[in-house]
């Protein structure tokens, strides 16, 4: 028995006996996850740790990690009722004849009304519900921090609230504040910051206000020196009531590219808010293919069959995929000049949005109409005729129908706050140039590999639907960042906003 | 009558007196006195006077007693002491507004047709573009073509 024979046991034992050595993390998080399945918080499970072992998770030592675990999966551990921690509210600092406004009182409940008198330490209460006389230190002191769109922060007791403005009584004097200036709020009752009634039962508006629903533009334009960017383009709020876009996609492909919206007309109370825009955009090399893409359903292919002096049409481009035995055509084969030429469009757009009645923040509608210049010289853009390799030959020639004689699109939009950070977005058009997809061809157009230029929704496939609708909703994650999903092309939206750029 | 009765009469009525003292808000009021002038100067403005008759003209000023109005070209005086309710009438702008959402709606409804029919009659596609127009001008006249109602009052209440 030497040296090497006594250490080789040490070796050993400490191999075969190391559960009373501190807990593994394998098992802190085997233990954590099961006691997430059980429904406890980490609260709970600290608390049901100490009460039994008298240590917290990281304390335990591996065989009692071991029991807790046998515990959790035996079913055997039940919820410790947890501590309530208590808050003590702060009663009104005051209460006035004439205040009216949402009371929120000691016991929890909330009443709207009015303070018609005070006596002693007494107060009688107004509501639509009866008189109510209530002492005075049962009143929750509500407060709030205002920062209205100069910048300048009030805090301080809220004296009353009307639909146009908060009157708060500050420590050097009462001030109004019209709610249409407020750029945040927070209000206080009793002290403690009240999310749930501020966030979800009650607020002014809802973190997102739209410029676009969908891709369709509102008439509210982004606030001044702010910067976004999208899936699909970027911009910057010059003023409030001037801003300019541009479709990076495009960009990238030489077709440099610039939209303007301008805000000609608006009104603004706290409750309602209306206003009319019109918007332009031009690009400077605009691809023929783009427009032959967007409009292959108003592009009809013909061929001459037997000996028919008059062409039978066989479908229009977008129908010819190689199956169902018509031939198969790309956009490509079919455009004269590939060439790329100047293209404009211009828009106009009205929008109201109003205070939803319920009080959860805000409901408007949208409706505007656009023209392009996509039509103009059209018989330029498109070949008379075209025969494959080996193959027939296909006439083609654009659709002379009245719908397809203007290109056009005609647009109502729905936007409701759902909850502070959630609104539903629902949008109907007519257009005609629309064609819809699935998914898969979305993304390889989004992308570009369907031929068409990357970062833009132009492919020549789908089926037409000149009058359609969807619906969809968007989520502001933080005050900056908003992603939407919705059912039609491009099916997913996120938007990006720097403000004071 | 005792003079403790007395003194405790005295000092109901004068509680119930004062205790109303703040229901209006001097302060208040001439803060939104100034607000409104800043927001409307030069807009018509409208309100009903003393002998129930209402006045109507553009807002020029605001003293501490009275409304600057000019109407037919004249300054005209009028107390804004026991008013606390003013109106902004609708102008042109809105009509024009409203009109174009009407155009909108006749336009949408004729291009429904063409599209929804091949060959629309003339007295169909006619007949569609006025029933839009009509419903387009409720809407526009619902959102855009509005009396809005200002507080001017010292109240705290809505």
């Amino acid at each position: 028995m030497n040296f090497k024979t006594i250490y080789l046991s040490v070796f050993l034992f400490s191999w075969l006996f190391p559960q009373s050595g501190s807990i593994l993390p394998g098992q802190k998080s085997a233990i954590s996850s099961l006691a997430v399945s059980a429904g406890f918080s980490t609260e709970h499970l600290n608390s049901y740790l100490l009460q039994s072992y008298g240590v917290g998770l990281t304390d335990l030592t591996r065989t009692q990690g071991a029991e807790v675990i046998k515990a959790f999966q035996a079913g055997n551990v039940s919820k410790p009722k947890l501590k309530q921690k208590e808050t003590k509210k702060t009663s009104a600092s005051f209460i006035e004849p004439g205040m009216k406004k949402q009371f929120h009182f000691r016991d929890g409940s909330v009443r709207v009304g009015e303070v018609i008198s005070v006596k002693d330490n007494l107060a009688i209460l107004k509501t639509s519900s009866g008189n109510f006389t209530i002492p005075k230190n049962e009143f929750l002191d509500e407060t709030a921090e205002i920062k209205n769109k100069k910048g300048e922060l009030f805090n301080g007791v809220v004296l009353g609230e009307t639909e146009e403005e908060f009157v708060l009584r500050t420590q050097y004097g009462d001030a109004v504040i019209q709610k249409r200036d407020i750029s945040s709020m927070k209000r206080y009752y009793g002290g403690v910051l009240d999310k749930q009634t501020e966030n979800k039962k009650q607020f002014y508006q809802g973190k997102d206000e739209l410029m676009n629903i969908f891709l369709d533009p509102t008439a509210f334009p982004l606030a001044a020196n702010t910067f976004y960017v999208s899936g699909l383009s970027i911009g910057y709020g010059l003023t409030d009531k001037f801003m300019m876009t541009s479709l990076f996609g495009s960009n990238f492909s030489r077709d440099l590219n610039l939209h303007a919206k301008m805000r000609f007309y608006h009104k603004k109370n706290a409750s309602k808010e209306v206003a009319a825009s019109w918007g332009a955009g031009i690009h400077r090399a605009y691809p023929s293919t783009g427009i032959t893409g967007k409009y292959s359903h108003a592009i009809n292919i013909s061929q001459y069959v037997g000996n028919d002096t008059v062409p039978t049409v066989l479908g229009s481009l977008n129908e010819m995929d190689g199956e169902d035995g018509v031939p198969s055509l790309g956009v490509k084969d079919i455009t004269k000049n590939e060439g790329r030429h100047l293209y404009a469009q211009a828009y106009i757009v009205f929008s109201s949005r109003r205070t939803n009645p319920s009080g959860r923040g805000k409901v408007g509608w949208s409706a505007g109409a656009k023209i392009s210049n996509a039509f103009m010289k059209r018989g330029d853009l498109i070949e008379s005729d075209y025969r494959p390799e080996g193959g027939p030959l296909y006439l083609i020639s654009w659709n002379d129908e009245p719908k397809y004689q203007i290109p056009y699109r005609i647009w109502a939009g729905l936007e409701y706050d759902l909850r502070r950070d959630l609104k539903f977005l629902a949008l109907a058009w007519i257009d005609n140039g629309y064609k819809t997809m699935d998914f898969g061809p979305t993304w390889n157009d989004y992308i570009g590999s369907d031929g068409t230029a990357a970062f833009s929704i132009d492919s020549p496939r789908g089926t037409p639907s000149l009058i359609d609708f969807d619906f969809g909703m968007q989520y502001a994650v933080s005050e900056t960042f908003r992603f939407g999903i919705h059912f039609q092309q491009p099916y997913l939206d996120f938007y990006w906003e720097f403000f004071e750029f | 009558m005792k003079i403790k009765t007395k003194i405790v009469l005295a000092v109901l009525v004068i509680q119930c007196v004062f205790s109303q003292a703040n229901t209006e808000s001097e302060q208040v009021r001439s803060i939104r006195l100034e607000n409104f002038i800043n927001n409307y100067k030069g807009k018509t403005i409208r309100f009903k006077n003393e002998n129930s008759r209402f006045i109507e003209g553009v807002l020029m000023e605001i003293t501490d007693t009275d409304f600057v109005l000019s109407i037919n070209n004249s300054a005209t005086f009028y107390s804004h002491k026991n008013i606390d309710f003013v109106y902004l009438p609708p102008v042109a702008d809105d009509f024009y507004i409203t009109a174009g959402v009407a155009l909108l709606g006749g336009v949408a409804s004729y291009v429904t047709t063409i599209i929804a029919h091949p060959n629309p009659s003339n007295s169909a596609t006619g007949g569609f573009a006025t029933l839009g127009t009509v419903l387009g001008f409720v809407i526009g006249k619902k959102a855009f073509y509005k009396q809005q109602k200002i507080d001017i009052s010292g109240r705290l209440r809505g």
